[in-house]
């Protein structure tokens, strides 16, 4: 059963059509990942399903209800973690949670078992009566993810949770939303970072120019560039002589040149690198070589002809 | 409910923002001490003496009745207990107006074109009452105060009147019947005019009371021109419109922390945001209005008189104003610093205008009929006058005001601030 079916979703500012037809559905206890580069539409997807825009044509169903009939009960059914740190400073993590839980109709007991628990679940129940001015900045996102939880959410929204935080913090929330994701509640996780979203999620929509332009499991997806590889080349310099004679070795699919690195697509990179290397050292001095597996990078590089981080 | 959580919690952030308090709290305290002891001299702490002044009888109605009227009323002025306070000119509204625009002139009372006739017809009537915003305070009462009392004894006559008709008639009708022959007309008319006798002497009685009652009224007030009583006032209003400025902060802080987006990502509705930060601005002048009124009372020992219904409702009422000027100005504005700084200065500047630095009776007259049309110069108005007696029912039209101000800016700020969001996203 769906938790979450997102129809034709539409939405413009001026001429900027910044959502143009978006639809997706996620089934309950799934994490599905929204990925795309900044300004590809993730983030007023996310801000069209939550009911914060008005949109401009589609529907939102959120456990059979209808968004736009019935807001009240889906913003009931889902909680959210912003991209910012959404939190007031002056005030203890306690309090904060205490505020937001009252948001979402949570008083007496209740409140304070789901502050427990939520506190709890990030790992921050010993900190709890510090301020959050005081905390590192993993530590607020923790407080962050902690204050969408207490409410019991069937639906998690993410929206790039992990900006701007320590490798250590990161790994630290990404066990903590796989653990969620464990225990059956549905997730959606949108980020710029592949890595996280092959880490978490078992179906991604891949989006851009906000449309879906792309979407699977993560093998449904990696298949649409075969088994391939990459080979990332960095040269010295004059990179662009050697193209025509890098794309005459047999077995190499592709040849492009992006952000200063040639990228080599073939099925054998073991058996094309000798001859490779051959070319290049020829004209240039190599100063770098990397091999990469098909991963979603790869995926959006073939679609878009850009990188995520571009 | 949603509304109450989110202005508490803004009281509690309030609370903990070291700076606000100091700004809020302890600055005006410490303001109303040196501006007290500084300027000491332009406010006389003693009985005044202001002499006679003139004043302003306009008729506007100019029928039946009329002249009657107005000439009862500059009896009343004449009378030796006001003579020496009061000198009455019989003029038109444009010459008021004009001789208090040159300073020539306290004010005017003016009866409307159709008091006269209203009187007659036992309908209710009120007179209205010109001053020059730049004249004595003092001056001002005095004149509100005769005015008042004067259309109070009237319309008390008025109905007295139409009392003693109604019994007259009744009596006249039971007679008739029992007698089963008409009442003689004759015997009706005796009767009014017996109960028209009573009540004129009513009436001079009534007149000749209501003189003790100005001077004990000019007495009560010349209290409130006591210095620090007088920046106990004016500060209070300056730094609730200080107040208003931690609202439109308070409101930017939470677009640009995105706050504003997780409240509305619960369930709830944008109205209930508005009014949760629209009550936080209230608690907080709330707050700030007893510590400051308690504060002063106990430090400088400030009289803030005894309507503290009135005091409440006439802070609420400004606090209201302040904090929905402030909501339209952050949502018209993406830049936080830029609209504290402006918000800073305009409070500043028609504080200076309504009083707060010099007293109002110092000002230049241009100054004092600018300062006349804005919120806190009403505000302040209306503190010196409930603390020095008045009610709260003269006071009801100003706080209406303020009100109506408050909730038409909220309004216009709440339409921006959707609107905002949804392009923003």
């Amino acid at each position: 059963m769906s938790m979450i079916v997102v129809k034709d979703l539409a939405k413009s500012f001026g001429t900027n059509h910044a959502v143009a037809g978006v639809s997706f559905q996620v089934a309950e206890g799934e994490a599905y990942g929204l990925l795309g580069p900044n300004g590809a539409g993730k983030s007023t997807t996310i801000n069209l399903v939550l009911g914060l825009l008005g949109m401009d044509g589609g529907t939102v169903t959120v456990g059979g209800q209808d968004l736009s009939r019935n807001s009240a009960a889906v913003k009931r059914m889902v909680g959210f973690v912003p991209q910012e740190i959404a939190l007031y400073p002056s005030l203890s993590a306690r309090e904060n949670l205490v505020f937001w839980g009252r948001m979402y109709g949570l008083g007496g007991e209740r409140l304070h078992q789901s502050i427990a628990r939520a506190l709890e679940t990030v790992g921050l129940a010993d900190r709890a009566k510090e301020r959050i001015e005081t905390y590192s900045g993993g530590m607020k996102r923790r407080i962050n993810i902690a204050a969408a939880l207490l409410h019991e959410p069937k639906l998690l929204i993410m929206d790039e949770p992990t900006v701007g935080i320590d490798p250590q913090s990161r790994n630290h929330i990404l066990e903590t939303v796989k653990g969620l994701n464990a225990r059956g509640m549905t997730i959606i996780y949108t980020s710029h970072y592949m890595e996280e979203v092959e880490f978490l999620c078992t179906r991604v929509g891949i989006i851009d120019h906000g449309k879906i332009i792309a979407e699977g499991t993560l093998d449904e997806l990696r298949r649409i560039i075969g088994h391939r590889s990459r080979i990332r080349l960095r040269l010295s310099s004059n990179g662009h002589r050697v193209l025509e004679r890098l794309r005459a070795i047999k077995e190499v699919e592709k040849v492009e040149e992006a952000a200063g690195e040639i990228v080599i697509t073939t099925a054998n990179p073991a058996g094309v690198l000798p001859a490779v290397t051959a070319e290049c050292t020829e004209n240039a001095r190599i100063q770098s070589v990397a091999l990469e597996e098909p991963n979603l990078e790869a995926v959006f590089l073939h679609l878009t002809g850009r990188a995520l981080r571009d | 409910m949603k509304a109450l959580i989110i202005g508490g919690k803004d009281l509690k952030v309030f609370s903990r923002d070291r700076t606000g308090l100091m700004m809020n709290i302890i600055m005006p305290l410490l303001l109303i001490l040196v501006l007290g002891s500084a300027l000491s001299n332009m406010v006389s702490d003693k009985a005044p003496s202001i002499g006679r002044f003139d004043v302003g009888v306009v008729d506007e109605s100019g029928a039946g009745g009329s002249a009657a009227v107005v000439s009862s009323f500059r009896e009343v002025l004449s009378q030796p207990s006001l003579k020496d306070l009061l000198n009455p000119f019989t003029m038109s509204r444009d010459e008021a107006e004009s001789a208090m625009r040159a300073g020539k002139l306290a004010g005017a009372v003016v009866f409307p074109k159709d008091y006269a006739a209203k009187i007659m017809s036992g309908q209710p009537a009120s007179l209205e009452v010109l001053f020059d915003p730049g004249a004595s305070y003092l001056k001002t009462t005095i004149l509100k105060a005769v005015a008042q009392g004067y259309n109070d004894t009237v319309l008390a006559v008025q109905f007295a009147m139409q009392e003693a008709q109604a019994q007259v008639q009744a009596q006249t009708q039971a007679q008739a019947q029992a007698q089963a022959v008409p009442a003689p007309e004759q015997q009706l008319a005796a009767e009014m005019a017996r109960r028209a006798a009573e009540l004129g002497q009513q009436i001079s009685a009534k007149l000749q009371a209501m003189s003790p009652r100005i001077r004990e009224e000019t007495a009560k007030s010349s209290g409130v021109v006591n210095a620090t009583q007088y920046y106990a006032i004016t500060m209070t209003v300056m730094f609730l419109g200080f107040a208003g400025m931690t609202g439109l902060q308070s409101i930017i802080q939470e677009k640009d922390q995105r706050t504003m987006g997780r409240i509305l990502a619960a369930p709830g509705s944008r109205l209930e945001f508005v009014a949760g930060k629209f009550l936080g601005v209230l608690f907080i002048a709330a707050s700030q209005f007893i510590v400051l009124m308690v504060g002063t009372h106990f430090i400088y020992r400030v009289d803030w008189g005894s309507n503290w219904t009135g005091l409440f409702l006439l802070a609420a009422a400004y606090a209201i104003t302040m904090s929905g000027l402030a909501t339209l100005v952050s949502a018209t504005t993406s830049n936080v610093k830029a609209a504290v700084t402006v918000w800073m200065l305009v409070i500043q500047v028609i504080t200076a205008l309504g009083g707060g630095m010099v007293p109002i009776s110092q000002l230049p007259k241009s100054m004092t009929r600018i300062a006349s049309v804005l919120p806190n110069y009403w505000a302040t108005m209306g503190f010196f006058d409930l603390v020095s007696g008045e009610t709260l029912a003269h006071l009801m039209p100003t706080i209406l005001g303020l009100f109506a101000i408050g909730a038409l800016s909220l309004a216009a700020g709440a339409w921006r601030l959707a609107r905002d969001q949804e392009r923003r996203g």
